[in-house]
């Protein structure tokens, strides 16, 4: 009994002692009254861990981190879902876990940033062929046109400081231009430079958007920095602890404060989904809803906050807005919901 | 002889379950000691814990091998399975993304399988202190 008691109790000052997200103020505010989505659809998904690789006017179409070669392509109210698989020669190698598949009509890509390999297709026949030999290492791409791609790749300078930089690859000479001093080092130069990226094909920009600091840079096709701009919250240093290990790996040493999960743009404003709560909210905001921030593309001017209702499903992992309509990836979900103000 | 039977095998399981962890953490020291930081419940303890922690399970694996302190070995396994299994049910519903460093495979259950293997062996050392407790009974009339 005392046994209990005592395991109890130890846990619980643990607890006590604990820095918990969210619990004390975040020192900023937001926006009221937040403008909150209707929900619409939702679509239950047969395998899980689903991407969203990119949409037409019809479909939407996910990749899968678990299935390189497979592509699900779903219709815009979710009534109608088809199984595509990618046709790839047999003989080519790459690392499958890596890869992501990346859809804008009519072309169909597939990366992998390790080996590097780049495939490309059409979205009618689905046969995938190498492209691109001349490319560079990535962690991360994203198609800018049909022959230029922007990366995010480390950089190693001459004194050995590895960081991540992003670079633009085309399939004519240079084939690859770095743009140094775009993503700033604040603390190891790899996590603390950690970030999602998105592109405009409306107006030919790319937004940059920082994981743990209150961040994005928005830029242009040609990795010209166009303005930095700051997300609402107040962490503008990332507040990382990271370890280098004798194998030459580095890992978190603590929780990280992650501020910022995913960006997306659509007419001419950048979607901020958010992890951090304001001062002017209920504490329960955040387990009923997800928190998108709006900012403005012309000059990343925080316009407003919309709301995101949860059905239990799990936070959002990826989203896209099309039209009035935001698609929302829960992992094994797939909801749809009107954002008209 | 059943209950003997039963009593050195469960000794047996916790034996093999502390030492097998706690050598796997030794072996990756210094991966253990950096993702137990991860934890926010840890944090800060964690330099001690990353040695507190193994050394526990080998003490308590000992006390569990020498007879004489059985009883002992198998109230300190049934405290430290009770305090694993508290500390993951924290864990999970406090923080939105949660590691792991258990040690070897066990590393590579999910929160649910750790859940339900913990409380197994929490029943597990419940009725071995209850065995325990009735052999001594015996001895003595």
């Amino acid at each position: 009994m005392l046994c209990v008691v005592g395991c109890l109790a130890l846990v619980l000052i643990l607890y006590a002692f604990a820095d918990k997200p969210n619990d004390h103020k975040n020192g900023f505010t937001r926006r009221v009254p937040a403008v909150t989505a209707m929900f619409q659809h939702s679509l239950t998904l047969k395998y899980p861990a689903y991407y969203i690789a990119g949409y037409t006017n019809q479909h939407i179409y996910l990749g899968n981190y678990s299935a390189s070669l497979h592509l699900l392509a779903v219709n815009q109210n979710l009534q109608d879902t088809q199984e595509l698989t990618l046709k790839i020669s047999p003989e080519e190698r790459y690392a499958w876990k890596l890869t992501r598949v990346m859809v804008d009509s009519p072309a169909v890509y597939m990366a992998e940033g390790n080996t590097p390999a780049l495939y490309r297709g059409k979205l009618d026949d689905l046969m995938m062929d190498r492209f691109l030999s001349q490319s560079c290492f990535f962690n991360m791409l994203q198609n800018i046109s049909t022959t230029s791609f922007i990366s995010r790749s480390i950089h190693i300078d001459s004194l050995g400081n590895s960081q991540n930089i992003l670079a633009k690859v085309k399939t004519d000479s240079p084939y690859v231009k770095l743009g140094k001093s775009i993503l700033t080092k604040q603390v190891d130069g790899i996590f603390c430079t950690d970030g999602t990226l998105d592109y405009d094909k409306q107006t030919g920009k790319l937004v940059y958007l920082y994981h743990y600091r209150n961040e994005f840079v928005t830029l242009d096709t040609n990795l010209q920095v166009i303005y930095t701009a700051h997300t609402l919250d107040t962490n503008a240093r990332a507040k990382i602890e990271v370890a280098h290990m004798s194998t030459g790996i580095s890992k978190f040493s603590a929780p990280p404060t992650y501020v910022n999960s995913r960006v997306r743009i659509a007419d001419n404003r950048i979607y901020v989904l958010s992890s951090l709560l304001a001062d002017n909210e209920d504490r329960k905001t955040r387990q009923h809803n997800e928190i998108i921030d709006v900012f403005s593309l012309d000059n990343g001017k925080y316009i407003y906050t919309l709301y995101i209702p949860l059905k239990g499903e799990g936070r959002i992992t990826d989203f896209i807005i099309k039209g009035d309509q935001l698609f929302a990836l829960h992992d094994q979900t797939l909801n749809t919901y009107s954002i008209l103000q | 002889m059943l209950r003997k039977l039963t009593l050195e095998t469960i000794s047996l399981l916790f034996i093999l379950l502390f030492v097998y962890t706690a050598v796997s953490k030794f072996l990756d020291y210094e991966n253990f000691r950096v993702v137990i930081g991860q934890s926010p419940l840890i944090t800060r303890f964690a330099p001690i814990l990353a040695i507190a922690v193994p050394v526990a399970e080998i003490i308590i694996a000992l006390l569990l091998v020498i007879p004489r302190y059985r009883r002992a070995g198998l109230y300190a396994s049934f405290a430290m399975m009770l305090l694993f299994t508290t500390y993951i049910i924290v864990l999970v519903t406090l923080s939105e993304r949660v590691p792991c460093s258990c040690g070897g495979v066990i590393s590579r259950m999910t929160w649910k399988e750790h859940l339900y293997f913990n409380i197994c062996f929490v029943l597990l050392a419940l009725l071995g202190m209850w065995l325990h407790t009735k052999d001594k009974q015996l001895v003595h009339t």
